[in-house]
């Protein structure tokens, strides 16, 4: 078997020496450029990474920005502190460009990031994004959020980079610092309690109906206002002292009789166009509070009958100044009424707030 | 083996023969001095005997002459002229005197010398007998002698004429017309030559040193020059060792007098807690104001790896700037920007003179960016620790309600940007559960001519140093108006685009009910406060 020559260079030879010389000094040439030092960069403006929150253990997140004077940025990469939880899977750092910062220092809008996306790769405490050239002097910003990534433990001065890819090494390098706190340690919790309120009023305290007539409907009213802040709104209930606690009546003690609808009972509405008697109309005011249907009268002339229980004559839902109901009283009687001048009854109307 | 030795003889011979003809010199001096005359008369000198036997018996005017009177001893000493410029050693001289003698009776003439410049006792040659009337050369020669320049230039000839008074023929009386002294000697080797012309400093010389050459070397010289340095290039070999030490390095050779002189140290510091810059000021070591300097940045304290230089822009880059002192600041200084934070950087400075004449780096100096720094907290009047709750108590319709307690934000941090505080909360508002999430909402308003309303009022800022913090709009309302509470993330505060240090911005909730605000006990929102450097 013949082995192939194999070649011995003497380094005695000078021929030889001056070879390995000059392939030596090629190599470093073509190396030169990874054997300095990191130098950051003179032409990075300002720039900063503020996270969205500074506590120890929270989600990384934040907004990254910088202004540069160069043109040749190629991929974005954010260093991260030491310490600090990153996903080394690129598809969890995701980016956004709304809502973006002023520039601190001059005061105009941010402008997104040129290329920015999904990062390409994570390498140890460093995630790089995809990136296109900038317009030198543009302030340019965007969001991060690296999913299943933590902040690190509590501590001042934490030190990360920002840094554009494109030159040799680098076309923008910044540092930064974070300062970390305890567990919501940058967070103030506000509170506040608001007290119930209530107002209630009547516009007046009588309601004179006169002489009342056989063929017509004598009527009368007080408003009454309801405010409250409650959060349910308020209810307001109306009762006579007269009557039964089905059907109110006016009465008068001098000819111990009584002026009521004939048969009438509580929750029907009767127009004393075509009968007597005596009925609560209730109308609806300021801020629209809902009539209960039994003293809902479809005209001038009806109305429901009042009982010497409360019962609910209106209501809203909702807080109010003041909601207003008129209350009419109405009354007619019939031909063989007996005559009296003292024919009365006593309403009793409250509001509560349902809170 | 044969062949080489005949050789190697033959090269020897030669080399004997070439050192002997090139190495074998002559030259004639005269008499120039009379030092003794005794019976010596001018003859027909009117002074001065010897310039009556100084034009040499090679070409003799016997018509001047020196004499005696008849029948006495006469002694003539005479000192002679310069030896030739290149005499090493004389190794023989013969001194010629051309003399006769009148009358029948005897005549004689000795000659002695000496180099010393003493009476001349050592006789050369042999007594001659001068011929009655006929002018003859008389030769007196030494040979085998080791005379230097300075003994043959002290040379000193006597003539003693011993004239006979009796026999017959009557008296008898010397006379010379003519002498010389012929040498020969070893030549000096060739000397370097003089130095150019180009003008040297005045016989630099001090108590103990002196230069004994200085100038332009040989071999040539080029030079270039700015208003106040010119460069001068040697040719040739320059000796460069060095003595140095730890800190001090000395150099030989007159071109390093002409480097710029090195500046101190720069100042390097961290005036305010830098995480992205460092204070420099360099020191322009006195020299001259259009003397540039490079400023040099490195990480590494030996200056051996990660070098970089400070830029015009004041930035680091890899290729060397040159400055003058002014527009590195000078004594002021700047700041090197473009930083790391958390890194210690050294500095060191070189001057430069003239086109490219740059000087030794100075000492360095070293200072380190901190870390970008912040440092947030909140606290409420009565609590200082979470959770943290403010309580409006118990809301009356058409009354506005203030919180009792304030909520205070603390914030320090070095972003060159200053600091911010964001607020939102969760609810828009006051939200009620039991009363069906009813929700007093919060707005931006002055809650006296509102029904119903929930807001923040700003109290108060402060700060220890830095800012000054303030509040933003709508957060800086005063009386019963106050900013919304909303879900969005809003700026409440911030240091005036400034780092603070101890940064506080307190403030208080008020909120008013409206005569139809459902009751309810539970009415809460949760505020979050977000805290950033803008660095």
């Amino acid at each position: 078997m013949k082995f192939p020559k194999i070649k011995v260079n003497n380094l005695k030879n000078p021929r030889v020496l001056l070879s390995v010389v000059l392939n030596i000094s090629l190599l470093l040439l073509v190396l030169y450029p990874l054997l300095q030092p990191q130098l950051a960069n003179a032409t990075v403006t300002e720039g900063f990474v503020r996270l969205d929150r500074l506590s120890t253990g929270q989600a990384i997140s934040g907004t990254a920005c910088l202004k540069s004077t160069l043109t040749t940025q190629t991929a974005t990469t954010i260093v991260f502190p030491q310490g600090w939880i990153i996903s080394s899977t690129a598809s969890n750092w995701t980016t956004t460009t709304t809502n973006l910062p002023t520039d601190p220092s001059g005061g105009g809008a941010a402008t997104a990031w040129p290329g920015i996306g999904t990062a390409t790769s994570v390498n140890g405490l460093s995630v790089t994004f995809p990136t296109t050239s900038f317009v030198a002097g543009n302030f340019y910003c965007f969001n991060f959020t690296g999913a299943s990534s933590t902040i690190g433990p509590a501590g001042n001065n934490q030190n990360g980079e920002l840094e554009t890819l494109g030159g040799a090494p680098y076309t923008d390098q910044l540092n930064w610092a974070a300062s970390i706190v305890s567990s919501g340690g940058e967070q103030v919790t506000v509170s506040a309690s608001v007290s119930a309120t209530m107002t209630f009023s009547l516009s007046g305290n009588s309601i004179a109906l006169g002489t009342l007539s056989t063929s017509t409907v004598s009527s009368g009213n007080v408003t009454e206002t309801v405010g409250t802040n409650a959060r349910n709104g308020w209810v307001s209930w109306i009762k006579g002292a007269q009557g039964t606690t089905t059907l109110g009546a006016l009465h008068s003690t001098v000819a111990n009789a009584d002026i009521s609808v004939p048969t009438g009972t509580y929750g029907t509405v009767y127009d004393l166009a075509t009968t007597t008697g005596y009925v609560i109309d209730a109308d609806s005011g300021t801020g629209a509070p809902t009539i209960a249907t039994a003293y809902n009268g479809t005209n001038t002339t009806s109305g429901g009958v009042s009982t010497t229980l409360f019962q609910q004559m209106a209501s809203n839902t909702a807080p109010t100044a003041g909601d207003t109901v008129t209350i009419n009283a109405r009354a007619k009687i019939p031909a063989t009424q007996t005559a009296a001048n003292d024919y009365s009854d006593t309403l009793t109307i409250t509001a509560a707030g349902s809170f | 083996m044969k062949r080489f030795s005949n050789i190697s003889i033959y090269i020897a011979i030669f080399l004997i023969l070439f050192r002997g003809i090139a190495f074998a010199a002559s030259g004639t001096i005269y008499a120039n001095g009379d030092i003794t005359t005794t019976n010596w008369t001018s003859g027909t000198c009117t002074t001065n005997l010897y310039s009556c036997i100084s034009e040499g018996t090679t070409s003799p005017n016997d018509t001047n002459y020196i004499q005696t009177p008849n029948g006495v001893t006469a002694t003539y000493v005479y000192t002679n002229t310069a030896s030739p410029a290149d005499v090493q050693t004389v190794t023989a001289m013969t001194i010629t005197v051309r003399a006769d003698k009148t009358g029948g009776r005897s005549g004689t003439l000795d000659v002695y010398y000496s180099t010393d410049g003493t009476d001349p006792t050592v006789q050369i040659g042999s007594t001659v007998n001068l011929v009655n009337g006929t002018l003859t050369d008389h030769t007196f020669s030494a040979n085998g002698l080791s005379l230097t320049k300075t003994q043959i230039d002290a040379l000193r000839i006597k003539y003693v004429a011993t004239l006979g008074s009796t026999g017959g023929g009557g008296g008898t009386a010397a006379m010379v017309t003519a002498s010389q002294t012929d040498l020969t000697y070893t030549p000096a080797p060739t000397p370097t030559p003089s130095p150019s012309p180009t003008p040297t400093p005045a016989n630099p010389v001090s108590t103990n040193y002196q230069l004994l050459d200085f100038g332009f070397g040989a071999g040539g010289s080029a030079s270039s020059s700015s208003t106040n340095y010119m460069f001068q290039g040697i040719l040739g070999e320059i000796e460069t060792a060095s003595l140095s030490s730890t800190n001090y390095l000395t150099l030989p050779g007159l071109t390093y007098t002409l480097e710029p002189n090195t500046p101190l140290a720069p100042i390097f510091t961290n005036p305010s807690g830098y995480y992205n810059k460092l204070h420099i000021v360099i020191d322009n070591g006195a020299n001259p104001t259009d003397a540039t300097y490079v400023i040099q940045v490195s990480t590494d304290p030996t200056f051996s790896t990660n070098i970089y230089f400070v830029q015009a822009d004041d930035t680091l880059g890899t290729k060397p700037v040159f400055q003058n002192y002014t527009l590195w600041g000078s004594t002021t200084g700047f700041d090197i920007i473009g930083l790391t934070g958390g890194t210690t950087y050294y500095a060191r400075v070189a001057a430069r003179t003239g086109a490219y004449q740059q000087g030794f780096w100075s000492q360095s100096a070293n200072s380190a960016t901190t870390n970008p720094t912040l440092i947030f907290s909140v606290q409420t009047t009565s609590q200082s620790t979470p959770p943290f709750n403010i309580n409006l108590g118990s809301l009356t319709p058409g009354s506005i309600s203030t919180s009792s307690d304030k909520v205070t934000t603390n914030i320090t941090t070095n972003a060159v940007n200053g600091g911010l505080i964001y607020i939102y909360g969760s609810n828009n508002g006051l939200k009620s559960i039991s009363a069906g999430n009813y929700t007093i909402n919060s707005t931006t308003n002055d809650l006296s001519t509102i029904s119903e309303g929930y807001g923040l009022q700003g109290t108060s800022t402060t700060q220890t140093s830095g800012g000054p913090m303030v509040f933003d709009t709508p957060y800086a309302g005063t009386g019963n108006n106050v900013g919304v509470i909303d879900t969005s993330k809003r700026t409440l505060s911030d240091s005036s685009n400034t780092p603070v240090t101890g940064g506080q911005a307190s403030f208080e909730l008020k909120a008013k009910a409206s005569s139809t605000t459902p009751t309810a006990g539970d009415y809460t929102d949760l505020i979050s406060l977000i805290a950033t450097g803008s660095f």
